[in-house]
């Protein structure tokens, strides 16, 4: 009964006109992957009406990753057998204007963070194993990679024209990102409770030579093996041939 | 400078000079060694962030170029044994299928990386043992010899001839394999190696080795040479020629057999660390020409003993994050 109460509490704010709408923009809103990418930076900039706290989402589409396990045999660790986290998003970044304990209480009522991704997720292993300690590493090992964050405090509102209140924020995109369709999403929040959610797509894509290369291996693998060969062959003898005149 | 290229398949950035540094450390090793520096690279390339699957297949791409680079210097040289890199390669391509089956067959029991892990070692260990040993032997006989001005041969055996002396035991098991060897049919000459033999010694040795490759997923070039240098009795140019021949077809099959099914072939990583290694190679095959045998043996001996060591560390210590990503992001 509660939780219907909540289900029309919050539609209702949701959809009641917003006198001031909040606005998000993102750039760049395409990042293009050509040779000499080394990751990017994704630049975020709006405003929101001025008693508001800010979360701003970063996703990708949720898709199965894989992933080795490693484990203690005897005295020796070693791979011992893989883990499939289903429809977990592959990029997964969260900054937020208040302090940790508020943003923790911003997420649950929406339904974000990496608790929720925990409750969310279904993992498969083999072989069976703990899935909350494969959880723990997982989440280890992609904020390492640059590809999870929870970053409280990082939006700091400054005062913006009439009732509005703007912000701007980077989020770091690793080079290793998979290129595919992401998305922004703003909420704005009073009281702890969301009472805006602003979406603005962007994608990574690849260009130039990366996206020939790419094509050709995934489209054509017999043809892109023997250019890989003769041109190494090739390369092999010419610079054998130069020294041979040095 | 610091400029990095984006690696198409592998997905993912990495600084140019750490490819073209890489590639010309391992090119050297392959022109001086007939290696084909696999073992030594793919760990590397895993270790700076490439997936272990597009590590593999590019490195063995990228080692196509520096043996061409190589076998064209030794074929100068009259170093190739074209007669024995035939029968070798014969024989490692049935090794090397015989082997996928029997990774196959461990990985359905669940033993396969136990296996592949403590044979590697192993193999590493007792290979790089044997050759430092020898190649000590041989030196330490070699500046006695010098000293008392005597010939070396009379030192060599004083030091053989020390109880448990590895080298003497090398010794017994050649002479009882040259006297299974004469005991076997279809002998024929192998000209540039300088030596007879029935065509089943190395074809079987070629067998072997390729199976072992297979099993740790590897070229074998470093499994090879020492063999046709203590069990062939081949020169040590020859060897080198020889090897990187044979190395060669090898990577040419896995290069094509990876781009085909599984799509794991960096041509970009492959032509900066190529651009690297054939370099390198050149560099190797010139050190090489003014490198003793036994210098030789103990430098190949060290590497060999160096990167057993890595993997026992490795083996033996807990690693930061318990997961690793599979294949490539892109």
């Amino acid at each position: 009964m509660t939780g219907r109460v909540w289900v029309w509490l919050l539609t209702t704010l949701l959809s009641a006109p917003c006198a001031a709408e909040p606005s998000l923009q993102l750039s760049p809103s395409r990042v293009d992957v050509d040779l000499f990418f080394r990751g990017a930076r994704l630049v975020a900039t709006g405003a929101v009406p001025k008693d508001c706290r800010v979360v701003l989402k970063l996703d990708g589409e949720p898709r199965a990753v894989a992933y080795r396990k490693k484990e203690r045999r005897g005295p020796l660790w070693m791979s011992t057998g893989r883990v499939v986290f289903d429809s977990l998003p592959g990029l997964y970044a969260i900054a937020a204007s208040s302090d940790s304990s508020d943003v923790a209480r911003q997420l649950e009522a929406i339904g974000e963070g990496v608790d929720a991704l925990r409750q969310r997720v279904a993992i498969e292993q083999s072989p069976p194993g703990d899935d909350g300690f494969v959880f723990n590493e997982f989440l280890r090992l992609e904020t390492q990679r640059g590809f999870y964050a929870v970053r409280p405090e990082s939006i700091e509102l400054s005062d913006g024209e009439g009732a509005f209140d703007v912000f701007r924020t980077e989020f770091p995109i690793p080079a290793a990102v998979r290129p595919g369709t992401y998305r922004a999403t703003l909420y704005c929040f009073r009281e702890h409770l969301p009472v805006s959610e602003t979406v603005r797509m962007f994608s990574v894509e690849k260009t130039g030579i990366v996206r020939v290369i790419s094509n050709v291996a995934f489209r054509n693998g017999g043809l892109y093996g023997v250019v890989s060969v003769v041109v190494a062959l090739a390369a092999g003898l010419v610079v054998g041939v130069i020294f041979r005149k040095l | 400078m610091d400029l990095s290229l984006y690696l198409p398949i592998a997905g993912t950035s990495v600084n140019l000079w750490l490819l073209l540094t890489l590639g010309a450390g391992v090119g050297v090793l392959s022109g001086l060694f007939g290696v084909g520096g696999g073992f030594l690279l793919t760990p590397l390339l895993i270790m700076i962030g490439i997936p272990p699957t597009i590590a593999a297949a590019s490195d063995a791409n990228q080692i196509v170029a520096a043996s061409a680079s190589g076998v064209y210097a030794h074929w100068r040289l009259k170093n190739v044994d074209l007669r024995m890199a035939a029968v070798l390669i014969v024989g490692g391509g049935a090794g090397g299928t015989a082997g996928v089956q029997l990774i196959k067959a461990l990985r359905a029991v669940g033993s396969a990386d136990l296996v592949i892990h403590i044979s590697y070692v192993l193999m590493l260990a007792s290979v790089g043992g044997i050759m430092f040993v020898d190649g000590f032997v041989g030196l330490r006989a070699g500046t006695a010899a010098k000293a008392a001005g005597r010939p070396r041969e009379e030192f060599r055996i004083t030091w053989a001839e020390r109880p448990l002396a590895l080298v003497n035991r090398m010794a017994r098991v050649a002479s009882w394999f040259s006297g299974l060897n004469r005991a076997l049919p279809w002998r024929i000459r192998f000209e540039t190696a300088g030596t007879t033999m029935s065509v089943l010694v190395p074809l079987s040795l070629g067998i072997l080795v390729g199976m072992l490759a297979a099993i740790m997923g590897v070229g074998g070039g470093f499994i090879m040479v020492p063999t046709m240098l203590y069990v062939l009795k081949m020169p040590m140019p020859v060897v080198v020629g020889t090897s990187l021949l044979q190395v060669m077809f090898t990577c040419i099959n896995v290069t094509l057999l990876h781009a085909y099914t599984n799509h794991t072939v960096d041509f970009v990583l492959a032509l900066m660390l190529l651009a690297g290694s054939t370099l390198g190679t050149q560099a190797g095959v010139r050190i090489g020409r003014r490198l003793g045998a036994e210098q030789f043996k103990m430098f190949l001996a060290a590497i060999v003993l160096l990167v057993m060591g890595i993997m026992l560390i490795e083996l033996l210590s807990e690693p930061p994050v318990l997961l690793s990503v599979r294949g490539g992001r892109g």
